[in-house]
């Protein structure tokens, strides 16, 4: 099965369509994450549509179909958590008890944000529209050493204006912005492990040197859905298709 | 070019009514707003004729055109050396060009936003010296409602640059929208009219949806200051227009009070005298004014535009923060921002204030009558610590009080204590520095005999009484933070402890000269302390230890950590980086800096040789300073290495918070560099007899042109590695390096350097 064959909008002119394709590992899948598959397509007004992967041994295996599967889809991609096929050979990934927790609604979304412009634009349009479905998300920025400024003058004055910069960039109030020094992936799991969704906004690109963590979360294993969703399908001006931008000035 | 008036082409009393784009609130803080028509405005603003000859050219739109005609139409390629362009995005630098597009007057500083806000904008205007205080009761510089913000649809621009001419300093504005339409402004804050500010905008109807009127404002504080302003829009008569272009003409002015109430009569009345002389007579004016500012003050570095733009662009903020006339508490970002909520810190003191001092004295004056207003709160401080004469606060505010705060939070959003209020005293010392240096400059004891002296003389009692003396006699300051802010509670901080010994030694100076018999008996006291204080230098070793127990911290150099400048407590946890060898900032080095010749002949070049390799520059304020410091050494690479990230800090947001403001106190430090580290100036004092020029300059520079005020006159220099050109209205002693002092006259001449002087090994220059 490829996923071309499910996507009926795929190739040129249809990285505007209002599919989310979602994976699963086995057909059973879809049925399980039902609830929340509903609530995600309601939410972002998409219509679901179910590819279902080829069997994968590993979780490296599994990770690597999953990005394929999401670099050939030109719209949104929901991951559903997988099934550790080797269960009893060897160690678990890190949160495995966390793995394939069913969520029966969707209340709680975390989407990360490296900050950049089109990243922290894109988080807060969709922040903004999972919110008129009454579903709460909160923006995640992660503190590295690669995006950290590099001065910093102290704590108190300092520290106050650029959190409040930080919120200004994600039109973000303290309750839905969080910003944690650390590194990402462990943050992304710690983070992740209380919340029903996590919606990653990525450049849709897995050439060499792209889309490393997110090769490396998958890589470990998710136990929570993954709505990957890609910057150019929200647009030049990141709003999805159906969305008419109201605001901004530019 | 007549003055457009009042309602433009309506003609009509009834459109003198407060606009919709001046609808809300003008500031958080409760306010009053008086209705359009009321008060003393009210009778100048119904007198209006209508123009109702409609063959004739409409004025507003005659007067606004002919003003954008001459929009500056920079090259694309390379910076100019006195336009700052900026593209209309990207958003994440928004609020950053908000701030480096910011227009100050000394009076009020208006953030760079775009004229239509929108939800990413942070506009303001910042009126100088006016504080309220917040639910929780900080302090904070009051913000306003933004006169430069104009109703209409957001642009979604297709093209589109900002252009901030520096000489003239106007904003310029020219885009194109998707859909074809254009917005083009120009606005300026009137350098020569502190408080008045102009906006002229032409557009289509659809972006400019603007009607005229005007809107008075009266508005109090909660610390018993407050402002009135009067906003008047003016604009064409749409059904003139032959092309659906709408020509807008706004004219604002505010008077502010710092201790009572402001009368609405000073605004009305500046008002009137604006709208009486139009905006194209207030744009001349304000080009001959900024003309005569940069005559004094400019900076050319012949052979580099970009950091010559970069200085400007320094300068050019630093002048529109100051007034030159009352008293100028200039906060940490002046009025470009919200940061550090307006708080003064020692930043102006010894950043700010000696640009001033060397260009536009009376500028600097008035940030000194800032701290003279507040003598009796730092007298306050000192009795309730226990000491005598006067503590000035680590943050300064409305009244002087210490407003630093207590706590505040970490790079984790986590609360932590705050202890720079308790424990960084040495602005006490920087504070009495200031005064000295622009008595320095201006080579007068006047204002150190008169108003000034207690800024010596009382900050000199305060660090008598906190010296403890040991059981050998030697003096102690304990429990300190010096500048590097890394370590906390420290004792015998080099820096501390030497200022506080140039503070007692220069105060004796003062009252030797001019004194009671009292006073003269407690300088022998002063001095007596002064020659006590342990000063940190390590013979042994030739350098200084910067606090006791420094050289037996974790021995790491900040190669180990990264690249500078890097945020080294936010790499290795604020526990760590306390306990090793990495410091913030210049501390030590500092001292080379504000008070040389520091320590025996090559200490300066030891101590560089021992902190530079562990320094962070965490603190914007630490480039520039190495830069000034490594020139002086002859170590040219690396002086302009650190002036280079120097004057970058705001424009590539190396801090992360410039959308809160510019950082004063690194642009302050950028000319510093320039003036006593490539060029070599030195003032030690107002019995200076000569001006020590030792010019230290790059190859690659061609030379290095200063304009200054020395000792009352104006004095052009042009720095080259061989020679100065000393361009002079009267006879003046200079000082070339270590060679004798030679008089030049008026106009001016070369003061040569021997080939002995050129080939002798780079030293500290004694004064």
């Amino acid at each position: 099965m490829t996923v071309a064959a499910h996507h009926p909008d795929s190739g040129a002119g249809a990285s505007r369509a209002r599919v989310m394709v979602v994976v699963a590992e086995a057909a059973g899948d879809a049925g399980e994450w039902g609830a929340l598959m509903g609530e995600v397509a309601r939410a972002l007004d998409l219509e679901p549509d179910v590819a279902v992967l080829p069997r994968a041994v590993g979780r490296r295996a599994a990770a690597a179909a999953q990005l394929a599967t999401a670099s050939a889809v030109p719209g949104p991609v929901l991951l559903l958590p997988w099934r550790d096929r080797r269960r009893g050979r060897g160690r678990q990934a890190p949160g495995a008890e966390l793995r394939r927790r069913r969520v029966a609604a969707l209340r709680r979304v975390l989407i990360p944000s490296d900050a950049s412009d089109d990243v922290a634009e894109g988080a807060r349009v969709l922040r903004d529209r999972l919110a008129k479905a009454g579903i709460r998300s909160t923006i995640l920025h992660v503190l590295t050493e690669d995006n950290r400024p590099r001065m910093w003058e102290g704590s108190g004055h300092h520290a106050a204006q650029w959190f409040d910069e930080m919120r200004r960039r994600h039109r973000a109030g303290p309750e839905t912005l969080t910003v944690v020094p650390g590194d990402p992936e462990h943050e992304l799991e710690t983070y992740a492990s209380g919340v029903d969704l996590v919606v990653v906004l990525w450049h849709h690109d897995v050439s060499f040197g792209h889309a490393a963590l997110l090769r490396s979360v998958l890589g470990r294993g998710i136990g929570v859905p993954h709505l990957l969703v890609p910057l150019v399908w929200l647009g030049p001006d990141l709003s999805p298709p159906d969305e008419t931008r109201s605001g901004g000035g530019r | 070019m007549s003055a457009p008036a009042p309602g433009g082409g309506s003609g009509a009393a009834s459109e003198m009514t407060s606009a919709g784009a001046l609808e809300g609130p003008w500031a958080a803080a409760e306010m009053k707003s008086a209705g359009a028509l009321e008060g003393p405005w009210a009778a100048a603003g119904t007198d209006v004729e209508a123009v109702d000859d409609l063959g004739a050219p409409d004025p507003v739109a005659e007067t606004v055109e002919a003003i954008l005609a001459e929009t500056p139409r920079p090259e694309q390629d390379g910076p100019s050396p006195w336009l700052l362009v900026v593209p209309e995005g990207p958003p994440g630098m928004m609020r950053v060009y908000e701030s480096l597009l910011s227009l100050s007057d000394g009076v009020t500083g208006t953030r760079g936003s775009l004229e239509e806000a929108g939800p990413d904008a942070q506009p303001g205007v910042y009126v100088a010296g006016v504080y309220d205080r917040g639910a929780t009761g900080g302090e904070s510089l009051l913000v306003l409602r933004s006169w430069a913000t104009l109703a209409g649809r957001p642009l979604s621009p297709l093209n589109g640059r900002r252009v901030l001419d520096l000489h003239s300093g106007v904003l310029w504005r020219d885009v194109t929208a998707d859909d074809g339409t254009t917005l083009r402004t120009a606005r300026w804050a009137c350098l020569g009219r502190p408080g008045t500010d102009v906006l002229v905008a032409e557009g289509t109807s659809a972006v400019l949806d603007v009607g005229a009127g005007h809107e008075l404002v009266d508005l109090r504080t909660a610390t018993g200051g407050g402002v009135t302003a009067v906003v008047e829009t003016v604009r064409d008569d749409p059904g003139r227009s032959s092309d659906g272009q709408v020509h807008v003409v706004r004219i604002s002015t505010f008077a502010k009070a710092t201790h009572r109430s402001p009368s609405s009569k000073t605004a009305a009345a500046a008002h009137a005298r604006a709208r009486e002389a139009g905006a194209a007579a207030l744009l001349a004016e304000q080009r001959a004014t900024w003309a005569q500012r940069w005559a004094h003050a400019d900076v050319e570095i012949v052979g580099d535009e970009e950091l010559t733009q970069g200085v400007r662009l320094a300068l050019f903020h630093i002048m529109g923060s100051v007034p030159d006339r009352g008293e100028a508490g200039v906060g940490a970002r002046g009025l470009t921002g919200p940061a550090y909520s307006g708080h003064v810190f020692w930043d102006a003191d010894m950043f700010v204030l000696p640009v001033l001092a060397g260009t536009h004295p009376a500028a600097a004056r008035a940030m000194l009558e800032y701290r003279l207003r507040r003598v009796t709160a730092a007298r306050r401080a000192a009795a309730a610590a226990g000491r005598a004469g006067a503590r000035f606060p680590w943050e300064s505010g409305h009244d002087g009080d210490d407003v630093t705060p207590t706590s505040g939070i970490d790079d984790r959003g986590e609360l932590v204590a705050i202890r720079t209020g308790e424990l960084e005293e040495h602005i006490t010392a920087d504070v009495a520095w200031a005064a000295w240096n622009l008595a320095a400059w201006t080579g007068s004891w006047r204002f150190l005999e008169g108003p000034g002296r207690v800024l010596l003389t009382d900050t000199a009692r305060y660090w008598a009484s906190r010296v403890r003396p040991d059981a050998h006699g030697r003096g102690h300051i304990d429990h300190v933070i010096g500048p590097d802010e890394y370590h906390e509670d420290v004792d015998d901080n080099a820096f501390t402890n030497q200022m506080a010994a140039w503070n007692l030694r220069r105060a004796a100076d003062l009252v030797e000269r001019r004194g009671s018999p009292d006073e003269r008996r407690e300088a022998v006291g002063w001095r007596a302390v002064a020659g006590s204080i342990v000063d940190g230098y390590d013979a042994d070793a030739g350098r200084h230890v910067q606090f006791v127990g420094f050289d037996a911290l974790e021995p790491l150099l900040i190669g180990d950590v990264g690249p500078v400048p890097v945020a080294a407590d936010l790499t290795l946890g604020h526990q760590r980086v306390s306990r090793s060898q990495i410091i913030k900032q210049a501390d030590v080095l500092m001292l080379h800096h504000v008070v040389p010749p520091v320590g025996p002949p090559g200490t300066l070049a030891r101590d560089m040789d021992h902190y530079l390799p562990r320094t962070a520059h965490g603190s914007s304020l630490s480039p520039a300073i190495h830069a000034g410091l490594l020139a002086r050494l002859g170590r040219l690479e690396e002086a302009v290495s650190f002036l280079e990230i120097a004057q970058r800090v705001d424009l590539d947001d190396v801090t992360g918070t410039t959308a809160g403001g510019l950082h004063l106190a690194t642009l302050g430090g950028l000319w510093q560099a320039l003036v006593t580290g490539f060029a070599g100036v030195r003032v030690t004092g107002p019995d200076d007899d000569a001006l020590v020029v030792d010019p230290h300059i790059p190859t690659h520079w061609e030379e290095l042109r200063l304009q200054l005020r020395w000792h009352g006159h104006p004095v052009r220099l042009r720095c080259r590695s061989d020679a100065v050109h000393v361009r002079c209205t009267v006879p003046i002693r200079v000082r070339l390096g270590r060679r004798a002092a030679v008089v030049v006259k008026p106009p001016g001449g070369w003061v040569e350097r021997t080939s002995e002087d050129l080939s002798a090994p780079q030293q500290e220059v004694a004064s």
